[in-house]
């Protein structure tokens, strides 16, 4: 592990360089956007609840959020909020969602260690990539085992982002490492539950406490070689038999790289006809002249969202039909199609009922052709090659920024373009406090606060 | 996945595992002298260890719960450390030492001078209710253990430590007073948080004290209303199924409440 340890730590100055520092960037500036959407989920109140009502001597902001809280509950209230609405993201190999648990990471240690912008962008990016590495390690005996890989991982992960920013050395890194491997969790029987996304939160608190007890130790020189666990050790547990050579992070491209953006807040395997749909939406602006639809699918979409008429947002998220009727009418598709009224609106119900799924194995997991039959008997036709925000065609720029101020606006309006330049200013010297400072509401005068009572 | 678990007190013939568990847990019984006894010991225990202050200052909240969390962790770190745990492994810790530390604290804060928030309707329990508590989780963990611990030792895991979080999520249920239902949520959040390897004494100690830390931290959660699965230990992708494929979990619960595993340990 003290081999995996140096490994990360020299991986500091890559991590700055483009391309991945840019990487690093669009990862962090789309998990705030979904840490600050989820900020009012009840669950995210029931994390913070554990704090009690008096922050102790760290106070941690929590972005959307007006509490501060000590580092722990910050990590995992975070990690959690980051993770609840499933918009997050994924590196597709591994179906890890990495950002949460880095960003929870970063944040509750940045608050405590007064790091600096490139060091937090720095341990925010290894944190995501030593998550991955021991991802790509395990898989896919490890999850299809039962684990949920995004908290096995995620413990290894949020170690390696808390122990950069306080400044661990190698062999002190090491051992927060083997700390990290004895507190891994996550079972895939709590998926559809909160405990799915308590997962993610918990794995940056875990990593949190095992990177300051690391440090605690390191400055009392209580670690020796007898304390650190060896590579082999550290994963044996999670998946038998793996593959050690991929921790090798001096080697080979950044898996960071290769992590996607969900564009729409539902199951992956339908983004490419809601892509085709979106664009269909454009040209036929009523939809009363359409009479029938065909979506020439991948196999995996009707057996993985087969809901024909789904009775919920929840339901609506495994819908491929929805998607696709919803990307119809409304042209993007954000939260507000997977709510109400949206849901259960009449038009919305007819053309989920007249859309036929036709799988078809000559269809990719991220290509669609969606056909529209309209009245007079014309047929429109739209082809997806690759989904926007697949590995082959990521989100844009703008599009990422289109996608976090859908998230942000109603939680923190005008704020998303303050985010994403505090963001974008961290590897030039901006300061974290600057960033953290953008992803919480202003403080309310105490004149006012007190008058509407 | 349903299990016949035989009838226990309160009559009932066929429950799941999870829910049969969380019953016990926070149900009425009768719990055998000699077991009552070694709990209230290791509970005193718990009042008498040395603070270590290994819980890291920023992490040591001086809100209630922070103190909680410090508490049960360093009182666990302390136990264990205080065992030695010499030589491979931590062997020589027993179960009932995170058990014990995390009712301890969660009774503490309680009691604690402004601990409780108002609107929590919790009753702090007396001494004699925490030594049910540690009884309890001390009874569950013997029996994770018995059932599942040949095949978690086959892959690593430290069998005592791993099923020991999850003895004291429902141990700390008892001391909140929560339901069955919510019971059964603290059971699934500790599960799901199984973890601990074979390793060397100091990471062992730090192992044990989390045990402690995920059971009052998996209780309090489930009291604010967490969703979980309903079948976390019997559930097709439930732990069992994962670290012991081919064992039935309902050996965990065969005769729970009329015979005590805990109490020949």
């Amino acid at each position: 592990v003290e081999e995996l340890a140096g490994a990360l730590l020299r991986g500091r100055d890559r991590a700055l360089s483009e391309p991945v520092r840019h990487d690093a960037e669009r990862s962090l500036f789309n998990i705030l956007g979904n840490i600050i959407g989820a900020a009012d989920h009840p669950g995210v109140g029931r994390a913070l609840a554990l704090a009690g009502e008096a922050p102790g001597p760290v106070a941690v902001p929590i972005p959307g959020r007006a509490e501060r809280v000590d580092p722990y509950v910050a990590a995992l209230a975070i990690g959690f909020a980051g993770h609840v609405d499933d918009f997050d993201d994924t590196h597709l190999a591994t179906v890890i969602h990495p950002g949460a648990i880095a960003a929870a990471a970063a944040l509750a240690v940045g608050a405590v260690a007064h790091a600096s912008g490139p060091d937090v962008l720095a341990a925010f990016a290894l944190g995501c990539e030593a998550q991955l590495r021991v991802g790509v390690a395990v898989s896919p005996t490890h999850y299809d085992r039962g684990w949920h890989i995004t908290g096995t991982c995620g413990s290894i992960g949020a170690a390696t982002t808390a122990g950069v920013l306080l400044g661990l050395d190698r062999q002190t890194l090491a051992y927060a490492l083997s700390l990290a491997a004895g507190q891994t969790l996550g079972h895939r029987e709590a998926f559809g539950t909160e405990i799915k996304a308590f997962h993610a939160g918990q794995a940056a608190a875990n990593g949190v406490l095992c990177a300051f007890l690391a440090r605690d130790a390191g400055a009392r020189s209580e670690i020796g070689e007898a304390d650190l666990l060896d590579r082999a050790e550290l994963l044996a547990a999670l998946a038998v038999p793996f593959d050690d050579v991929r921790l090798d992070l001096d080697d080979g491209p950044w898996e960071l790289a290769r992590n996607t953006f969900k564009p729409y807040p539902c199951g992956i395997v339908a983004h490419p006809g809601i892509d085709a749909a979106c664009q269909l939406g454009a040209r036929h602006h009523d939809p009363s002249e359409i009479s029938e639809i065909r979506y020439h699918c991948h196999p995996l979409v009707p057996e993985l969202m087969g809901i024909r008429q789904p009775t919920d947002g929840l339901e609506a998220r495994f819908s491929a039909v929805h998607g696709v009727a919803a990307g119809l009418v409304q042209r993007t598709v954000g939260l507000a199609a997977f709510a109400e009224p949206t849901v259960s609106h009449p038009t919305i119900h007819r053309l989920r009922a007249m859309t036929t799924l036709m799988p078809d194995p000559a269809v990719a997991s991220d290509e669609a052709m969606v056909e529209v039959h309209l009245a007079d008997g014309q047929v429109d036709r739209q082809h997806v090659a690759h989904a926007r925000g697949s590995e082959a065609r990521p989100l844009t720029d703008d599009e990422l920024q289109a996608k976090v101020a859908s998230l942000v606006e109603p939680v923190l309006p005008g704020r998303s373009e303050a985010i994403w330049s505090a963001v974008i200013g961290l590897a030039g010297g901006g300061r974290l406090d600057d960033l953290a400072a953008s992803c919480v509401p202003l403080p309310v005068p105490s004149r006012l606060a007190g008058s509407d009572r | 996945l349903t299990a016949s678990v035989g009838v226990d007190s309160a009559g009932i013939t066929s429950v799941g595992v999870s829910e049969a568990v969380a019953r016990f847990a926070v149900g009425p019984l009768q719990v055998p002298a000699d077991l009552l006894r070694s709990s209230t010991d290791v509970l005193d225990r718990c009042r008498t260890v040395v603070r270590h202050a290994v819980w890291p200052a920023e992490l040591a909240a001086a809100a209630p719960g922070g103190f909680e969390r410090e508490a049960a962790f360093e009182v666990a770190w302390s136990l264990a450390n205080e065992a030695g745990s010499g030589g491979a492994g931590s062997g020589e810790v027993g179960q009932e030492v995170p058990v014990a530390a995390a009712v301890w604290a969660a009774s503490r804060s309680l009691t604690h001078a402004g601990a409780v928030a108002a609107d929590e309707e919790t009753v702090a329990p007396d001494k004699a209710g925490a030594a049910v508590a540690v009884a309890i989780g001390w009874e569950i963990a013997r029996r994770l253990l018995v059932v599942l611990g040949p095949a978690l030792r086959d892959q690593g895991w430290d069998p005592a430590r791993f099923t020991a979080g999850i003895a004291a999520a429902a141990a700390v249920a008892r001391v909140l007073a929560l339901d069955a239902d919510r019971t059964v949520a603290a059971i699934a959040a500790a599960s799901t948080q199984a973890a601990g390897l074979q390793v060397p004494p100091r990471l062992a100690r730090v192992q044990w004290a989390k045990a402690a830390v995920d059971g009052v931290v998996s209780a309090r959660l489930a009291a604010y209303g967490l969703t979980a699965p309903a079948a976390p230990l019997e559930g097709r992708r439930g732990l069992a199924a994962l670290v012991a494929p081919g064992t039935d979990p309902v050996g965990i619960v065969s005769f729970l409440g009329t015979q005590w595993w805990a109490a020949s340990v």
